[in-house]
Parts: C-alpha cells; structure tokens; sequence
C-alpha cells in the first residue's frame, strides 16, 4: 500500500520540518527555563521533605526510595499532561492552517507525515523529561538508587510517552477542530490513570463472594476456654504485667472448614495494569533484597515503587483456600513475634528472643517477583497507540474516498 | 519498474484527461460528468461560476480525492490506479494555503524539494533557481510570515514547480498579485507551456486568462459545457469605437445605419457579427475620412461564454 510506504528522506522531511515549526520560537526557550526551574523546585522539595518525614536519627529507613519514586512519578505525570499539547492539534491544526493538503500532494506517504509528527512531537516530549534528570540524578544519589533502576524508569517513561503522543495524533485525526481532540487526549490519558482504577475499584463490590476455605486453628470451645483464662489473667494483673499471659491454646490447632468472603480481584485486577503509574513502578528493577522478599522490603523500606508492585501483584493472586488462624493469636499478643521465612514458612519467637516450637501446616505464599505484569501493560499501551497511529495513517491517506464530516480536503 | 514508465502510445500524451469525472460530498454533486482533455505545451483555461466544481476538479486532478466515477489520466497515469505517480507529476497550487511562519522560504521550499524525493545536495540550487524565477530571491532568507499576500502567493507558485511538474493546476493564481506580478505570472505560464509543461488554471479574472490561454474548459454545475455549442462566433459582440471627432464618428454611423449607443466619455457602442464585420466598419470609416483611433470588443471571448454560462444559471 502507498499509504504505509515509509521511507528515511520523507520521514526526515515531515520530522525537520515540524521540529523546525516548533522550536524556532522564543516561547519554546521560555517553556523550557520556567519548566527548569518548576521541575527542580519540586524536585528539590520532595528530596526535603522525605528526608524529613522518613529516617533519621535511630531508624534503618532510607528517605531516597521515596525521593525518587516520587520524582519519578511527578515527571511521569507532566509528561503525560505536555506530551498531548505536542499532537492533539497536530493534523486538524494543519488542515485549517492550510498546511496539510500540500503536503499530502507530494510524493510522502501518509504513514510518513503520520510518523513524522509523532516522531518530532515525541523528541519534543523527550526534551522535557530530559531536563528533569539532572534532579533524578540527585535523588539517584542521595537515595543511593541503582543507575539501572533510573534508565529503566526512564525508557519506560519515555514509551509511555510515545503512547500518549500517538493518542493525540489519532484524535487530531479523527476530529476537526482541535478543541475537541485536545479534550479527548486528554480524557485518554485521564482514563488510562485515574479512571481506570476508579473502575476497578468500582467493581470490585461486584466480585464478591463466599468461599469455602479450610481453616487452621483452634475450635470453639476451645477458643471460649482460652478467653476465660485471658480474662481471668488479666482480672488479676491489672497492672499490666503481661509476662505471665497464658499461651496460646496452639498444641490444640486443627483443621476446620469455614464460609468465607473473598473480594476476587484476580478477576478485575488487569484493569490497573493499563495504568503509565503502575506499570513503571512494577517496572522499577529494586534492591536485591526486595526480589528475596518483597513483602518484607515493601513494609519496612517505604518505597512506593515496591509498594505498588506488592500491591498489584497480591491483587493478582486469587485468595488463599487455606488459612492459619493460629498464628494470627501469636501474632495478635505483645508477647510474641511472628517473621515469615522467605519460603513462607512462620517462626514465632518471645519478645525475649526465645524460639517457640509452632506446627503450623499453612505457609504465608510468597508474592511472585519473577512473573513481572508491565510488559501487559507495555504492550497494552503500545497496541493502542499503534491503534491510533494506524487512525492517523488512514485518515492521512489519499485520494480520500469519505472525507469525515465538517473537514475540506484543502 | 514499469511503473514508472508512461504508457506507451502514439504520440505525445495529453498532460491531462479526464473522462466522466464524478465526485459528490453527500448530497451535494461538485463534480458531475467532466471530460476535457488539456494539451501538453499550453495553457487551458478553466472557467466557470463560484461553485461550478473548479476547485474539485483540481482536488481530484492532484490525486487528493477519489472520483466517484469516471478517470483522469496525468501525464499518461491513472490517477487511481497509479495515485503516487501521478502525483508526483502534477504541481498543484490551491486557492488557498499555509505557509510555516517560523520556515524562512528558502526552508519552505527545501523541505517540498525532499518531500518530492529529488536528492538533498541538488535541492539548495534547485531552490535559489525558483526563488529568482518567481523575484523572491531577496526574501530567501527571510521567514515567510513577513512575506505580503502577494509574495506568499508566488512563493505557493514556486512551491508547485519544484519538481518540475509534467502538469500544473494552478486554482486563481492570479488572485492577489498587483499588476506587475500579474504580467510575469502570464510571462510564466507561456514559457512553462513553451517548455512542453501542461497548464491548467482556473480563474475569475478572465482578463488574465485571455491573453494567455490556448484553450478553454468551461464549467458549470460540475459539468463541462460543449464549448462548440457556444455560439460565440455568430452572434454579435459590443464593440467600442471611439474617434478623434466623436459627432463625425456617429454622422457616419447614422449614415451606413447601424445602431450605437452613446458612452458618457464620448465613446459609442455597437454590436458587430464577427471579426468580418468589424473589419469592414473599419474599412468604411477610413473611407468616409472618419478619425477613428479605438475599436476594441468590449468583452473578451472568454468572459462572453463565460457570461453566457451565467445566464443559463438564472
């Protein structure tokens, strides 16, 4: 087909040309400096203020995870929110301009004036974040983030980018005025973030329902019998003492079968994944020690990349039929601390440090790491901008046979 | 590659044919059965009405819309069937058009020269070339926006002949041009259509048109109109005479009994058949020793049939 033919002088041509028509102007310079000095602002108040909240004197916990997460994010966000303002005029705007006709009647494909835009719309983009790395680089320091933490953020962001750029040409070629394929870019990237974890959270009343699980723990009478000890204990100490607490009925753990209700996210979690926030935080490569556990990473290092990885991932995982109500008295006491084995498996110990000899037959399952979901949303993304693109082609390509409603041809 | 080559047949191909060309947006039939054919080396006209189908014509001659029916050969290709190199023979210059502010127009044309694929060393020449052909050489370096109505009109001229265009449809070139321009635009078109170029130009200042065009496509409604059934040469013409002795003029007049009607500056108007008879009204007033210095039809031919068109319209 002439339209998809592409060649590397006519995509050369529309590329030079658009970046010339953009970035020959005295605006383009300002947009850039008061973009400096916005993005090292916050950049810089975000590296101050988790330094404040998170660490300090007799804590373990970095501040820098948090800095950089959030940088990157900030970045991921303006760039979601420029990227349509470089496209979402691009073809409509033309056409009224007067500019896009003449080009059409030359010997350049509509595939190469389509990838030619997006191409100079998504440099011009790159731009942008480009600048915001020096302060990246200072969180990247500071929080003693791994360089190859930061360029995979950064390719990531940049695709996502590239996406965003294609969405907006798509509707600047679906639509003739260009008030109204900027709303609709717009609406785009609001329902690829906000919207489609409002929908997700919306459903998920829907996927309730009561579940038989089998159930470790100790039976009723059992129970009511600890209760009158724990009572009585404490009717005696009322001064709080709690050295003498009777143990946990535990040796008298077996197993029972329950109705139990579960909100099934498995089944609606993919919704988040098609959002540009979740998959970079799951794209995030993290310490070594978060792959050994990220549940223990993720609660004690606050670091919301890992956060939102836990999060997405758990969600992914259909709830357990088993379930240890055993461990949970252990861990429900002051007297007692329950850590998890990488492999899953409970220990108890006192608060003194003594191991506690526990039986319990239920492991605590490993949230998967190795099974990352970004590149489902990568590829997600991708299809609709290619889906857009291809919009973009095909509304480019002549002879036009229907033109749409409300457009001349020149 | 046989693509690229013309078809081979007898003789020169016409740069433009078309044949029951049809092309309707929605309701409305723009074009509805146009078939003329324009000869290469020379201008032809085309002429008609606002809304008679001009400027689709020239939409679907340039490849950018798809006929409905019928098919228009450029340069000895079809237009549909083989749409890209057709277009990349025809130089197309709509009525109206954009030019980038921030381009200077030597930028302008280089990037049209790329898009039109002749290779990037030989485009900086090719480009000083068309800017000194069309008197915009001191604006090369200039950004377009500073260019006047009329400059960006002759830079949209350059634009379309970049390429060296085997067919040129050219829609109201002449509109904004001051009078000078006017003159080397008509200068242009005659040397394009001597270099063997085909021209098509639509315009509604059909003063211009008659002192350059070779042929004549009238339309209206969409439609070509038989020229041939125009009667232009039978019927009677204003003629605008005028004498050194304008009482003497129409004595003479009175005498040999045709009718005039009296101008305010002095002048008469009579109606002749033809160019004989001017020729012998010429003859006799020499002979009665009337001074006349002015005989001149007072329309073109082609605003005549032009007018003619118009009058069917009501």
């Amino acid at each position: 087909m002439n339209a998809w033919r592409l060649s590397v002088n006519g995509l050369r041509t529309v590329t030079e040309l658009e970046l010339k028509q953009r970035v020959r102007s005295r605006r383009w310079i300002t947009a850039l400096v008061v973009w400096f000095v916005v993005i090292g602002a916050i950049t810089s108040l975000v590296i101050l203020a988790t330094s404040q909240m998170i660490g300090g004197e007799g804590s373990d916990q970095n501040p820098g995870p948090m800095a950089f997460a959030l940088n990157v994010f900030f970045i991921l966000g303006m760039g979601l929110i420029i990227a349509p303002t470089f496209t979402a005029t691009s073809i409509n705007g033309d056409r009224s301009a007067g500019t896009l006709a003449i080009l059409q009647a030359t010997r350049l494909s509509a595939a190469e004036i389509a990838i030619g835009k997006l191409l100079a719309a998504w440099l011009t983009a790159l731009v942008f974040l480009v600048v915001g790395l020096p302060f990246i680089a200072w969180s990247m320091v500071t929080g003693s983030i791994s360089l190859w933490q930061v360029v995979a953020c950064f390719a990531v962001v940049f695709v996502l980018v590239a996406v965003v750029c294609a969405i907006g040409l798509g509707w600047s070629a679906l639509l003739s005025r260009p008030a109204g394929s900027t709303v609709m870019t717009y609406l785009s990237v609001v329902a690829l973030t906000i919207i489609s974890t409002f929908v997700m959270a919306m459903l998920s009343p829907l996927v309730r329902s009561d579940d038989v699980v089998r159930v470790w723990g100790i039976p009723d009478s059992v129970q009511t019998e600890y209760q009158a000890e724990l009572d009585n204990y404490w009717a005696t100490h009322t001064d709080g003492d709690s050295s003498g607490l009777p143990q946990p009925p535990t040796d008298r753990c077996t197993w029972k079968t329950e109705t139990q209700e579960n909100i099934h996210m498995e089944r609606i979690w993919w919704i988040t994944v098609i959002n540009p926030f979740v998959i970079v935080a799951d794209a995030a490569p993290l310490p070594d020690q978060a792959y050994a556990d990220l549940n223990k990473y993720a609660s004690s290092a606050a670091d919301p990349l890992a956060m939102i990885r836990l999060g997405v991932r758990s969600i992914s995982m259909p709830p357990a039929t088993e379930r240890d109500d055993c461990i949970q008295l252990y861990a429900m006491s002051d007297y007692y601390r329950v850590d998890y084995d990488s492999d899953g498996t409970p220990r108890v110990t006192t608060a003194s440090g003594n191991p506690v000899d526990i039986d319990s037959p239920v492991k605590r399952r490993p949230v998967t790491v190795d099974s990352p979901i970004w590149p489902w949303g990568l590829g997600a993304n991708l299809l609709l901008g290619a889906t857009f693109l291809w919009v973009a082609v095909r509304r480019l390509t002549v002879p036009y046979g229907q033109l749409p409603t409300g457009t001349r041809v020149a | 590659m046989s693509d690229n080559q013309p078809p081979s047949g007898d003789g020169p191909a016409p740069g433009i044919e078309a044949i029951g060309l049809k092309r309707a947006f929605g309701e409305v039939r723009a074009v509805d059965g146009i078939t003329f054919t324009a000869p290469a080396s020379a201008v032809t006209a085309l002429i008609g009405p606002n809304g008679s189908g001009k400027t689709t014509l020239l939409l679907l001659l340039a490849g950018l819309l798809q006929a409905d029916a019928g098919r228009a050969n450029i340069a000895g290709f079809d237009v549909a069937a083989n749409n890209l190199e057709a277009r990349s023979r025809v130089g197309w210059m709509p009525d109206s058009f954009g030019t980038w502010d921030a381009l200077t127009c030597t930028e302008i044309l280089e990037t049209f020269a790329h898009a039109y694929g002749i290779p990037r060393p030989a485009s900086p020449a090719r480009v000083a070339t068309l800017l000194d052909r069309v008197h915009l050489s001191e604006f090369a370096a200039r950004p377009a926006r500073v260019l006047s109505r009329g400059q960006k009109q002759r830079l949209g001229l350059a634009r379309a002949l970049i390429h060296d265009p085997d067919v040129l449809l050219l829609d109201e070139p002449a509109s904004g041009l001051d009078p000078r321009s006017r003159i080397e635009l008509r200068d242009l078109l005659r040397e394009l259509a001597r270099d063997g170029k085909t021209v098509l130009v639509s315009s509604h200042v059909l003063s211009e048109l008659e002192e350059v065009y070779d042929n004549a496509v009238f339309l209206s409604r969409g439609r070509t109109v038989d020229t041939a059934a125009q009667p232009t040469e039978a019927a009677k013409r204003g003629w605008r005479l005028d004498a050194a002795d304008p009482v003497a003029l129409r004595t003479f007049l009175d005498a040999v009994g045709i009718p005039w009607t009296g101008q305010p500056n002095g002048e008469v108007i009579v109606q002749l058949a033809g160019y004989e008879s001017a020729r012998e009204l010429i003859r006799a007033a020499v002979g009665a020793d009337v001074p006349l210095h002015t005989i001149t039809p007072v329309a073109g031919r082609l605003e005549e049939t032009y007018l003619s068109l118009n009058e069917e319209r009501s």
